[in-house]
This record gives C-alpha cells, sequence and structure tokens, in this order.
C-alpha cells in the first residue's frame, strides 16, 4: 500500500464503471439535469481517473506523508470541477439537439476525429504532464493540490473533450465509452508519460 | 568486421606536433558537410536539427533555405532525449550515425578510416584537459583553409587556450559512484542515467547524475552554440562531448559489477528511435540494441575505459536498499526568483512513513531537490552553485565546506517552453546531502526548522553574438524539497 496511495481513486473508478454497467439507460432528455450532470460525473471517474495516476501519484509523493490522502483527495476534487463545468455546458445544450441522434453522433464523432489530429490537442496532451510545486502544509498546501487537480483538469479536458461529447450524444453507451478509453489511453501512451 | 577505436584527442598529435591527420579530415569533412543543404541529411546543419532546431533562433538561417517537410522534421528532428533514462542510448544512436556520415564523407574525399575522437576534460594526470583542443582553437587548418573546426560562439577563453572549466564542471566522482542507471522514486536518486519516461520531451523529472555533471556542466562551460539545445550540435566540440559522456556509460558499467543497464523492458525495447544513416536510409533502433559497442551494428571500442576513480580505503560506498520509496520531509512553500545571489528557506520534519525505514540503517540518504525550474526567455542563462546553511550574513563562496552541488542549467529554455512538444514543467536537479547534514548535526550548525539553501551564480553568460553578459531572465525555481531514502 505504500507504493501506491492512488489504490482508492482506482477503486473508485470501478465503483463508476460498475455504476454505469449496472444502471438502466435512458435517453437523457428522459432524465433531470442533475442526473444527467451525476452520469457525467461517473463517466469523468470512470473513464478519467486511471488516466491521471501519473498525477494522483505525484500530488501524494510530492507531500508529507501524514497528508498523501488528502493531498489525493484535494487534487480530484480540483480536477472534477472543470469537467463539471464543462459537463454543466454540455448537458445544457443537449436538450437543443435535434431528434436525430444518429446524426448527432455523427457529427460528434467527426469533430472528435478532427480534434484528435490537430495541434492544440497536441498541446492540450502535454498539458495533462504538467507539474506543479505543492506547498507542503497548511492552507497553502491544500490550495496547491486543489490548484494542481484544476490544471490537470482543465488540460484534460482541452484534450479529451471531443471524446466526452460523443459519448454524451450516444447517452453513455458502454460500447462508445469504451473506445473512448481506449483512445484516450492510446494518446497517453504515445506521448509518453513518465 | 573491424572494430574502430574512438581516440582521447589530446593524444591526437603527429610526431612533429601538428595536427594529427584524423582531425585534418574531421575539419574536411566537416567543410564538405557544411557546402549541403540544410534538408540534405548528411548535411551539418540537418545533423545539428536531429539533437534540437528552433527556426527562429537558427544562427545560420538563410531566406533561401528550404527545410525538409514538416513530416520529416516531425520524425527525425529535435529528437534529443533529456530528463530521461534513454538519455544515454539516444545520443549513442545520434552519434553513431553522425559518426558514420563523417567517415562517409571523407570516403568520398579519398579518405582513410575514420574514428569520432573524445575529449577527456577529466583527465587528471593531463594539465591541459580542462583546455579545448588546440586543433579546436586555430585559426586555419595545416590546408591553410579556415578551420571549421573553431568556433567563435564559445564562452571568453574557449578560443584563447584558457581553463574554461573548474573542478566541479568535470567531476565524474558522483555520476561514476551512483549504484543504479534509474532513478529511484519521486524526490530520490535521479540515478546515473536518469528517470524512466517515455519518448521524452517534457522534463520535471530528475537529470541523472551523468547528464547533470559532466555532461551539462561542460555544455555551459564552452557555452555558445553549445549553451542551448538548438544551437549545440553546430560546435563541432559537441561531438568530442558527447563522445567522452558515452565512453563515461562504458566506464560506469565496467567499474562495478552491480552497475546495470535498466532490465526493463520499457528500456531495453518499448521505445524506438528513428534516423537517416549515411545512405540516406530511414533505420531505427532501441536501446537494447546499442549496449554493447562493440556488437553490430556499433563496431567501436574505446582506447581507455579504465576506471579513473580512487576510492579512498575506509569509505563506504554509498549502499541502495533494494527500491526504497522516497519520503518527502519539508519543502518551500512557495517559488523562489533567481535574479542573483539568493537564499530559500524549508523547515523539515522527522519521517513518519517509507522515510522510517532508512533511519537507522547507517547511513540513510537525504535528497535535496530543485523543482521545476524555469525561464521565461531564451537568453543566455548562467548556473548557480547551492549552498546549506550559510551563516546569515556571510557569503557562501567563504564556505567550500557547505556546497551542496551545481546547477548547470543546460536545458532551461528548452525544458521551460510549453508547446505542441513539451509540457514545460522546467528542469530538476537532486543532490545527495546525507553526509553534509551528518555533519552540520554533528557540529550544531543544524536545525531542522530553518534549513537555509543559498544560491550563487556562476560565470557571466554569453550571448549567440559573443557579447558577455549578465543574465536577465529571472529563473524561478517552483520549490525546494528533502527526500529520506
Amino acid at each position: 500500500m505504500w507504493r501506491h496511495p492512488e489504490w482508492w481513486s482506482v477503486a473508485l473508478s470501478l465503483a463508476a464503471w460498475i455504476a454505469i454497467f449496472s444502471t438502466p439507460r435512458h435517453a437523457a432528455s428522459h432524465q433531470s439535469t442533475a442526473i444527467n450532470l451525476l452520469f457525467w460525473l461517473l463517466m469523468v471517474v470512470a473513464m478519467m481517473f486511471p488516466l491521471v495516476m501519473p498525477q494522483v501519484r505525484q500530488a501524494a509523493f510530492h507531500s508529507l506523508w501524514s497528508r498523501r490522502h488528502r493531498a489525493i483527495a484535494l487534487f480530484l476534487i480540483g480536477y472534477v470541477l472543470p469537467w463539471l463545468a464543462f459537463g454543466a455546458i454540455v448537458i445544457t445544450l443537449q436538450g437543443k439537439l435535434p431528434s436525430d441522434r444518429r446524426a448527432s453522433a455523427i457529427v460528434a464523432i467527426l469533430i472528435a476525429a478532427a480534434w484528435q489530429g490537430s495541434p492544440s490537442k497536441r498541446r492540450a496532451l502535454n498539458n495533462c504532464h504538467r507539474v506543479m510545486p505543492l506547498a507542503p502544509r497548511g492552507w497553502r498546501a491544500n490550495r496547491d493540490c486543489v490548484m494542481f487537480g484544476c490544471r490537470i483538469g482543465a488540460a484534460c479536458v482541452c484534450a479529451c473533450w471531443a471524446l466526452m461529447l460523443v459519448c454524451t450524444v450516444s447517452d453513455h453507451s458502454i460500447l462508445t465509452m469504451c473506445v473512448a478509453t481506449m483512445v484516450a489511453i492510446y494518446d497517453r501512451a504515445a506521448l509518453g508519460s513518465a | 568486421m573491424a572494430i574502430r577505436t574512438r581516440k582521447n584527442v589530446f593524444t591526437l598529435v603527429d610526431a612533429q606536433g601538428e595536427w594529427h591527420s584524423d582531425l585534418l579530415w574531421y575539419a574536411r569533412a566537416i567543410t564538405e558537410m557544411k557546402k549541403k543543404p540544410i534538408a540534405d541529411p548528411t548535411s551539418w546543419r540537418y545533423q545539428a536539427a536531429i539533437h534540437d532546431y528552433a527556426r527562429q533562433f537558427d544562427p545560420l538561417a538563410q531566406p533561401s533555405d528550404v527545410l525538409p517537410s514538416a513530416t520529416e522534421r516531425q520524425r527525425f528532428w529535435g529528437q534529443c532525449q533529456h530528463f530521461s533514462w534513454f538519455f544515454l542510448s539516444w545520443h549513442r544512436m545520434y552519434l553513431f550515425y553522425f559518426e558514420q556520415i563523417v567517415s562517409a564523407t571523407i570516403k568520398q574525399l579519398n579518405g582513410p578510416e575514420w574514428a569520432l575522437p573524445y575529449w577527456n576534460y577529466s583527465d587528471a594526470s593531463n594539465p591541459d584537459a580542462r583546455r579545448l583542443p588546440p586543433a579546436f582553437r586555430a585559426e586555419l587548418t595545416p590546408d591553410q583553409e579556415p578551420n571549421p573546426l573553431l568556433v567563435a560562439q564559445r564562452n571568453p577563453g574557449c578560443n584563447t587556450g584558457l581553463v574554461i572549466a573548474d573542478e566541479f564542471d568535470i567531476d565524474i566522482s558522483e555520476c561514476l559512484a551512483e549504484p543504479a542507471f534509474v532513478a529511484q522514486g519521486t524526490g530520490g536518486s535521479p540515478g546515473f542515467g536518469g528517470p524512466q519516461t517515455g519518448f521524452n520531451h517534457g522534463g520535471g523529472n530528475a537529470i541523472g547524475k551523468i547528464e547533470m555533471t559532466p555532461h551539462g556542466s561542460m555544455h555551459m562551460a564552452v557555452g555558445g552554440f553549445m549553451g542551448a539545445f538548438n544551437t549545440a550540435g553546430l560546435d563541432p566540440l559537441f561531438w568530442l562531448h558527447h563522445c567522452n559522456i558515452d565512453r563515461l556509460w562504458t566506464v560506469w558499467l565496467q567499474r562495478d559489477p552491480t552497475h546495470r543497464n535498466p532490465s526493463q523492458a520499457l528500456w531495453r525495447d518499448g521505445v524506438k528511435f528513428a534516423f537517416k544513416d549515411a545512405a540516406g536510409h530511414v533505420v531505427e533502433h532501441t536501446s537494447s540494441q546499442v549496449v554493447d559497442t562493440t556488437a553490430t551494428p556499433l563496431l567501436y571500442d574505446y582506447d581507455d575505459v579504465s576506471d579513473p576513480l580512487e576510492v579512498a580505503p575506509g569509505t563506504a560506498e554509498v549502499t541502495v536498499p533494494e527500491q526504497p520509496i522516497p519520503e518527502m520531509v519539508g519543502a518551500t512553500d512557495r517559488p523562489v526568483v533567481l535574479t542573483g545571489p539568493s537564499e530559500a528557506r524549508l523547515s523539515v520534519v522527522p519521517p513518519a512513513g517509507p522515510g522510517l525505514e532508512a533511519v537507522g540503517t547507517a547511513p540513510e540518504e537525504i535528497y535535496l531537490n530543485i523543482e521545476n525550474i524555469t525561464s521565461p526567455g531564451a537568453g543566455p542563462v548562467t548556473g548557480f552553485d547551492v549552498y546549506l546553511n550559510v551563516p546569515p550574513g556571510e557569503h557562501a563562496e567563504a564556505h567550500p565546506e557547505l556546497r551542496i552541488g551545481r546547477m548547470p542549467l543546460f536545458g532551461l529554455a528548452e525544458a521551460s517552453r510549453a508547446d505542441t512538444a513539451h509540457a514545460g514543467n522546467g528542469l530538476k536537479y537532486a543532490y545527495r546531502i546525507g553526509n553534509l547534514v551528518r555533519r552540520l548535526q554533528s557540529e550544531n550548525r543544524w536545525n531542522a526548522g530553518d534549513v537555509r539553501i543559498s544560491f550563487v551564480p556562476r560565470r557571466p553568460a554569453v550571448s549567440l553574438e559573443g557579447t558577455v553578459e549578465a543574465a536577465t531572465e529571472p529563473i524561478t525555481v517552483g520549490r525546494i524539497s528533502m527526500y529520506v531514502a
């Protein structure tokens, strides 16, 4: 356990996948905004938490031992904030999508494909590897952990917004989520994360 | 096939004390390579661009330049591996194909077999080791042609034969004594060869010991073209410098049977690096293919890989427990800006986790990490020397016994840049300070609540135009931390 303080964040991700698998699927238009946002959060925890394990470990090992779990928790809270903000926008716009879901999905996939090869995506992916110095204790340490999470979260939104759009437009279909996760993993590996 | 031998450049003098033919042919080959356009893989500028290339900072840029295609530049230019366990293996491949191209150029000029010499600036038996070899300072070659081995863009004193490096720049005692190739976990030993990474452009990882010194410090000692990633290959000395670094890899492996290359598949075959050979064909290698210089495809050795260190009797070798987890015990709580001599303070607490395993084992190791060192500009930088607990009001230089080490800052601009290829995390240096801390504790000069780190700037920086100027760009240290392992 000493070597892997991030274990419980991996467990959270697994729990999110289980929750997604075991929940009946409904079209987003038939669900409240709150439920849609919850699903969005589950999607972020399931798909993105495993990808930021290197940064989660950084938060832990760049902290005093006694606050390593607090550092991870604050990092993850900061990490989901940009995603929740983006998710709120997506969910609001989703209600305005045309009724032809297939057409919307195809458009989303085309947008994602175009974004995938762009220099902006590459720049955003590099930003996912930013390292931020963390103060050792006190409110500064708490602030720095949250800000570190926010910064990585914002970079991840910039890198993966198109993939998440595809997942949302397909009403979080398991297949789409799995494919999107594979693409995101490939991106991280191809860049060469530490 | 015959093994060619890379030789100490200081042994390359003929009976009359004139240029040895190896150096004369090197100069002739460079002159020939400089005639070729930048898009030619066998041209001088293309070879330098493989390391790194920034058009806006290219001192040889011409409006008539036709660069290779964007695809080719993406694959073959700007590929240098730094702050990474691939530092040594990538540069070995880079030098090999450069040597092959120079050899082929010499053959085309009806010259003999040729091997790249090395510059052993750490040779204690050579009083001229820390001066540039004479052939690299002469105005003319023996052919009475302008000497391409002479480059104006170097620090003052380089081209006039002065000693241009001090004992700390050329020190090899630390890197050669480093027990493991790969860095420990966060905050611990940076390793001989560097930290585990993928194909690395990111920075932010601790620099391996050999990459820090003598590699980085000698780049900065020569300065000018050698002072930046994107121009370093334009100085003919670059190749002799890296030849020596490559030789030291073999020296490290051979001096101690416990010194081994990484066994991880990720290092051995996880990443392929692409080059173009002398015939212009694309070649790819993984690190496992270049661990033995006497095997195909490399087929070279060195005239001297003997162990230059004498371990004093009774001196304990640094022993490292199997894969310890370094534990952070203190850090600064805000960034430190270095515009000149500067000081930072931190407090440390006793270890509470894996560091406890180290305490009580004699001796535990303590590491000082200087993290996220960045600078906004591409201007000249000057390195710093770092000291521990200098008495208040006193000059650090008056206390050599408190010296921690040197920050060469080679690669600062590149590591600071966030773009499509870099994360902009800056440089990170790690130093062993366990012995120093224990000495201060025994002398009652240690207070865990008030640990002071002093930074003293080194020689003035020199711009590419050759003007001596103080480094004007502020250098920011993100954090200074201490770890116990």
